[in-house]
């Protein structure tokens, strides 16, 4: 165990370097930059500008400065609010710097505003998947053949197969504007939640009740579970003590892509919903040629990707002890 | 192992239901309005978007305010002023006003803001506005060392501490305008420097939080969430607070356009600026959706540099074919007005000229086109010799695609041509644009100040904003001459002229004046449809409900969520 997760962290290193190398790479190469807009601006305002960011110095010299805490040194005076910004500290010393679209604001600043949001979204959907995916899939496993298995497999299939903008507008209309039980967008209140929230989760339900289900009729054949039924225990106790720990197996290993899926899937929802979450700003960061955000925001989705890959394969190891860690790198 | 499964359960829930804790919740404002995107910034100085200006409005105030309706200079920070006769020196009477932390504001915090608005370092978008000042032109290009020495020549001084006298360089009969515009609100010194010297490296961020901004306009930051909202309350210590009547407004950042329109729809907010161009004739029949012609212009700008767009006949031939009307009524359906013009209509005392055409009746365009094949064979154009393919570039958008496939099917059906269309996305489209790698592009150009100054400027030779490559000493000459004029009635004549040469160039082909697309709670009093599509919050207030009002002024916060808009 101890081996497999210092194997994993020295990954991580070399994953978090090769994202910030192309992240940054990516960035710097895609035509427009941060400020450039429809006024256009006066050449010397972007020459100000330029040199507040520096952005004038030399691509390798600012790549450094982006990475490391290396403080190549402030200039420029500080004359009348003008100047006066020295390179922030880098992704090493975990400073992004400041936003260059949203100017009163640290990369930290929106991060730390934008994290908390995103993961509440993220984990309730997670939740509301988890439960009903579960529960939806082992009744139809059990039920297998019966009306009750073809409506769940019918609504699992639609679950997947609709884009969550589709949904979410049918959602919309019914909840918000049919029945006037939830408010439409916004982040304020408990209300807020429940759509997005269901919306997020639908697909990975949908999934995860298939899998439930394929996994428990998969299991419910085996002979272990006609000797646990043969040595009498009650159906009761087969169900959730023997058929559903290796039943649910595949569950466990699509946590991992699924969390991810929720995470970057979030961006639509976030959308839709208008939900001042991560989401939103990973794909208008890239739009504005808002370097240091975006960079900052696809560097937050790779360490919770990797940390919560790591995470489900330790948890996946606890329930299976025919798994090593050793491979499972 | 059931406890272990019931952990990765349980587990998320908490995460989520701590989340939520850590939020402290916020009832709905006495107005909610969406502003379409996160502000930029709230420094009045570096800002130059329309979603920026309105908070900054709420925020700060200037020497001067606009009237909600008519845009005339109601009193502001300055209770009064004068015109000197040579046309050139304003005297502003500043009132006892105060920042927002009861501190009196008097003329040096305009000097010290109009300095700093000049100061390259501060790299404000608008800085050359103040360039109609004495002697600013040149402070704002002068080295570091020689700008100290250069202030005392720039026409900027207070002659106390609550009268400020501003020498212009040249007359600008839209001076009086700009001092109710953001660039030229006052910000406090104090603050500033307090926070860079504390915060030498993360002040922009820490002068401009909640609780750490001083303002002077009639509403105050309370809190400010990224992409979500910016809180903003009244100002006890704004010197016209008795008629402020909002206690609060939330300023909604909802990109999405459906959305807002839900929003709005649901009665969650009051006010949207934008709507969704599909369901526009569904909205038209709403009494609450009131579109009203607003200073912009819809245009495509042609690069000049290449063939075979270098030729004037060409480009004629191009700006006499599109359909305008079919566009105004078909596509975009709000009431936009076709436009021979890069100025909009509706300049106060401008007579703007238009390019020649034949007319306004049903048969004009078909004339039109039989003079643009004219002008395309005696440019050497014909079946035998087609122009080459042309190529549309626009921002991606569905609306700008409609009106590229509808002046595209012009082009092919009335002049034989072929032509592709090309979207890019916004960075890469500004870039194109900026570096000519574009035949025809899509552009649109927003008034800041109702003068036709503001729209001719934009086409001088050289010019950052100009982007199609053309130059015209002559045209250069009639803008520079305009500016210097100090006759009303000649200056406009002489941009007049200077438009009407650029309807003969080309270097941009008008399509269609913009329209507001408001919609607007109607309980919302001190709300006027105007040209410049601007709405000074300090005169929001809400009509009382009939007779029986039981609280004066009160907004009735339990409207809250019963009530939806008609």
């Amino acid at each position: 165990m101890m081996r497999f997760l210092l194997r994993r962290a020295l990954w991580f290193v070399i994953t978090v370097w090769a994202v910030v190398t192309l992240s940054f790479a990516l960035m710097r190469g895609v035509r427009g930059g941060p400020f450039s807009s429809e006024r256009a601006l006066h050449p010397a305002v972007e020459q100000a500008l330029a040199e507040r960011y520096h952005l004038d110095w030399p691509i390798w010299k600012q790549y450094l400065a982006y990475v490391g805490p290396l403080n190549l040194g402030a200039h420029g005076a500080r004359v009348l609010g003008g100047d006066g910004s020295a390179p922030f500290g880098g992704v090493l010393a975990l400073d992004f710097g400041p936003s260059f679209r949203y100017r009163d604001f640290s990369v930290g600043d929106v991060l730390s505003q934008a994290l908390p949001i995103s993961a509440t979204l993220g984990a309730l959907a997670l939740a509301w998947a988890l439960v009903v995916g579960l529960a939806v899939g082992i009744v139809s496993a059990v039920k297998r053949g019966s009306a009750l298995d073809l409506v769940v497999r019918v609504v699992a299939t639609l679950g997947i197969a609709l884009p969550s903008f589709v949904v979410a507008g049918l959602m919309i209309l019914l909840f918000c504007f049919a029945l006037r039980w939830l408010p439409p967008a916004g982040w304020g209140d408990l209300r807020h939640l429940v759509l997005p929230a269901c919306v997020l989760g639908a697909p990975f339900a949908a999934t995860i009740a298939r899998l439930t289900r394929a996994g428990m009729l998969e299991v419910l054949s085996q002979d272990y579970i006609r000797t646990a039924r043969a040595k009498g225990l009650s159906a009761r106790t087969v169900l959730l003590r023997h058929a559903l720990r290796a039943g649910v197996l595949p569950v466990v290993s699509y946590l991992g892509p699924a969390t991810a899926g929720i995470l970057t899937g979030s961006l639509v929802v976030e959308k839709i919903f208008a939900i001042p979450g991560v989401g939103t700003h990973f794909v208008n960061s890239a739009l504005n040629r808002d370097y240091t955000l975006a960079m900052g925001v696809t560097l937050c989705y790779t360490v919770l990707v990797y940390a919560l890959n790591t995470l489900v394969d330790v948890v996946y190891t606890l329930l299976d002890p025919r798994i090593e860690l050793a491979e499972a790198t | 192992m059931q406890r272990l499964l019931a952990l990765a359960l349980v587990l998320p829930v908490g995460l989520a239901l701590l989340g939520l804790a850590r939020r402290a919740r916020l009832e709905r404002a006495d107005f909610v309005f969406n502003n379409g995107a996160e502000v930029t910034s709230l420094d009045p100085a570096a800002i130059s978007g329309q979603a920026e200006g309105r908070v900054a409005d709420a925020l700060f105030e200037g020497l001067t305010v606009k009237h909600p309706q008519t845009l005339e200079a109601l009193p502001g920070v300055a209770e009064a002023w004068e015109l000197a006769p040579d046309g050139l020196t304003w005297t502003f009477h500043l009132r006892a006003a105060r920042w927002s932390n009861g501190e009196p504001l008097t003329a040096e915090d305009f000097l010290y803001s109009w300095r700093r608005l000049l100061e390259p370092a501060t790299a404000a978008p608008y800085a050359a506005l103040l360039h109609c000042v004495r002697g600013a032109e040149a402070y704002a290009a002068a080295s570091a060392d020689e700008r100290e020495a250069r202030w005392a020549a720039v026409g900027l001084r207070a002659s106390d501490a609550r009268t400020l006298v501003v020498e212009l360089a040249r007359p600008t009969p839209y001076f009086l305008a700009l001092t109710s515009f953001h660039p030229l609100f006052p910000v406090r010194r104090k603050s500033l420097e307090h926070f860079q010297e504390r915060f030498p490296e993360s002040w922009q961020s820490e002068w401009m939080r909640p609780g750490n901004l001083v303002s002077n306009g009639p509403y105050k930051l309370i809190e400010r969430r990224v992409n979500d909202r910016l809180r903003l309350a009244k100002n006890p210590e704004y010197w016209d607070a008795a008629n402020v009547a909002l206690r609060s407004i939330d300023v909604l950042a909802v990109e999405h356009i459906g959305t807002g329109l839900n929003l709005y729809l649901a009665g969650d907010v009051d006010w949207i600026d934008r709507v969704p161009t599909a369901l526009v004739p569904e909205l038209r029949k709403r009494a609450d959706f009131t579109p009203a012609p607003y200073l912009a212009t819809y245009f495509y700008r042609v690069n000049v540099t290449q063939p075979p767009l270098d030729d004037r006949r060409v480009r004629r031939a191009l700006a006499l074919s599109i359909d305008r009307r079919a566009l105004c009524e078909r596509i975009l359906q709000k009431g936009e007005l076709p436009s021979w013009s890069v100025t909009p209509p509706s300049l106060p005392g401008y007579a703007r000229a238009e390019m020649l055409h034949a007319g306004d009746d049903e048969t004009a365009l078909e004339r039109d086109r039989a003079e643009a094949r004219a002008l395309l064979a005696e440019a050497g154009y014909g079946p035998q010799h087609p122009l080459p393919v042309l190529e549309i570039l626009f921002n991606t958008s569905e609306t700008h695609r409609d009106i590229a496939e509808v002046v595209a099917a012009g082009w092919t059906s009335a002049l034989g041509l072929e032509v592709k269309l090309l979207n890019q996305e916004w960075k890469s489209y500004l870039d194109s644009q900026h570096n000519l790698r574009y035949q025809l592009s899509r552009s649109s150009w927003i008034g800041d100040y109702a003068d036709a100054n503001n729209f001719l400027e934009v086409f001088v030779g050289g010019g950052e904003n100009n982007r199609t490559g053309w130059r015209n000493e002559r045209y250069d000459g009639l803008v520079g001459e305009a500016a210097r004029e100090l006759e009303p009635a000649r200056r406009a004549t002489l941009l007049a002229q200077a438009e009407a040469l650029l309807l003969e160039e080309l270097p941009i082909l008008p399509i269609y004046s913009y329209v507001s697309q408001n919609l607007v709670n109607p309980r919302l009093d001190g709300f006027f449809a105007n040209v410049q599509d601007t709405h000074p919050p300090k005169f929001w207030r809400w009509k009382r409900p009939a007779p029986s009002a039981t609280e004066p002024d009160a907004p009735a916060p339990e409207r809250r969520g019963k009530k939806r808009a008609r």
